[in-house]
């Protein structure tokens, strides 16, 4: 969840005037990001363990021997 | 023969600006439609059946409730802050009050995101293409709001007017009412507005669709009797949702001669007449050449099947609005 996805989803009634112009000033950095091309940012969320995601990569790995999928898939 | 002129013969004239309640658009004891908005007109014009469905008898497909709640959320934020800046209050001030209204409004509006609809007017979406017309138009809008005699702005204005003929059943006259969002000063003259969003490309294509076009004829007539100047037509400020890119925002103009509007009355009396003749015999006949039209009617496949069966087609996929929320064009806003 972004963080104007976090904010928006709080009782609008409680929110301070400055979470107003936060969600204001989020959108409007939305705004400018969607013209550059640049996709929103997930800020919050699950964290990810770097060090598990490395060696899970590693495990994953292939050897450089491994055919490639086209080749398997004509089926040599 | 020009617009003051038709508008003297034509109307007796009455000026509403606030409208308390909501009584029945239809004549007592009866299935005859008294008050016309551009929306139900539009309805009966395009398809008698349609209207019949939507209208009359309340059925909605789901994801139209998303596209009508977006789209009305969508106009109030915008009026509210039209009102604000002919009032005097700041550009930020005024977002920062709408932007607060609106979340506060649509704390309950959570459109499925996996539906086409919720996912392109979700309430997210919602806030971000407000900010960004705000920013786009607001500030430095060439087009100011227009002053009305009692020195109000001319925003929000609900009109309700009646025509100087009625149906043959009852004893009271048509009255055309509707709602148009603003009045401008562009370019030296006077214009209605509307806004509108759409998913679709913003070309030309889109805004031919408003010549010609019954909503924006009865604006001009409309702004001409609230304003008791000749609007000249109306500002369409087009709003295209995008997922990725940008919102897009296009101003289109479009309008109307004193010919145009003489003539469009004039039609409206046989359509009001064919509208009746509906009514007494209590059947709204299918026009089959436009359901492929408006991007494809949403009754088409319950229309496609037997007669017979229909009923159980519509139970299955729309609901059936109960009678106080179907569409009323006297219900205050």
């Amino acid at each position: 969840m972004s963080d104007i996805d976090e904010l928006m989803d709080r009782n609008a009634l409680e929110m301070a005037p400055r979470d107003i112009d936060r969600i204001i000033q989020l959108n409007r950095e939305a705004r400018e990001a969607r013209a550059k091309g640049i996709k929103p940012v997930k800020t919050s969320g699950p964290k990810i363990d770097l060090s598990t995601l490395v060696k899970a990569l590693v495990k994953d790995k292939k050897p450089a021997s491994t055919p490639s999928a086209g080749i398997g898939r004509r089926g040599l | 023969m020009s617009a003051d002129q038709i508008l003297d013969e034509v109307f007796v004239a009455q000026k509403t600006e606030m409208i308390d309640e909501a009584p029945s658009l239809y004549i007592e004891g009866t299935d005859v439609q008294y008050a016309w908005d551009s929306t139900s007109l539009g309805d009966f014009k395009r398809c008698p059946r349609f209207y019949q469905l939507h209208r009359k008898e309340g059925w909605t497909a789901k994801s139209e409730s998303v596209d009508l709640r977006f789209g009305s959320e969508y106009h109030q934020a915008l009026q509210e802050y039209d009102c604000s800046l002919a009032n005097g209050v700041k550009h930020e001030d005024a977002i920062h009050d709408v932007i607060r209204e609106l979340l506060i409004r649509t704390e309950d509006f959570r459109p499925d995101p996996d539906t086409r609809a919720g996912k392109y007017k979700s309430r997210r979406n919602l806030v971000q293409l407000t900010v960004d017309y705000l920013d786009f138009f607001g500030p430095n809008d060439p087009a100011k709001t227009a002053m009305l005699e009692s020195g109000r702005p001319a925003v929000e204005l609900s009109f309700r007017f009646e025509l100087d003929w009625g149906p043959s059943a009852g004893n009271r006259p048509y009255i055309l009412c509707g709602h148009i969002d603003r009045i401008v000063e562009f370019n030296d003259q006077l214009l209605a507005t509307d806004r509108k969003t759409t998913t679709r490309t913003l070309g030309p294509y889109f805004f031919k669709q408003f010549e010609p076009n019954n909503q924006m004829t009865l604006y001009t007539l409309a702004g001409q009797i609230i304003t008791g100047t000749p609007i000249k037509g109306v500002m369409i400020d087009a709003a295209q949702v995008l997922l990725e890119e940008p919102n897009r925002f296009v101003r289109g103009l479009t309008y109307r001669s004193p010919e145009q509007l003489e003539e469009w009355l004039n039609d409206l009396k046989i359509t009001l007449k064919q509208a009746e003749a509906c009514a007494e015999e209590g059947y709204w006949p299918m026009n089959d050449t436009a359901c492929d039209k408006y991007g494809g009617c949403p009754f088409r496949e319950v229309c496609s099947k037997s007669p017979s069966v229909r009923g159980m087609y519509l139970k299955s996929d729309f609901v059936q609005l109960p009678t106080e929320d179907r569409w009323n064009p006297l219900k205050p806003r």
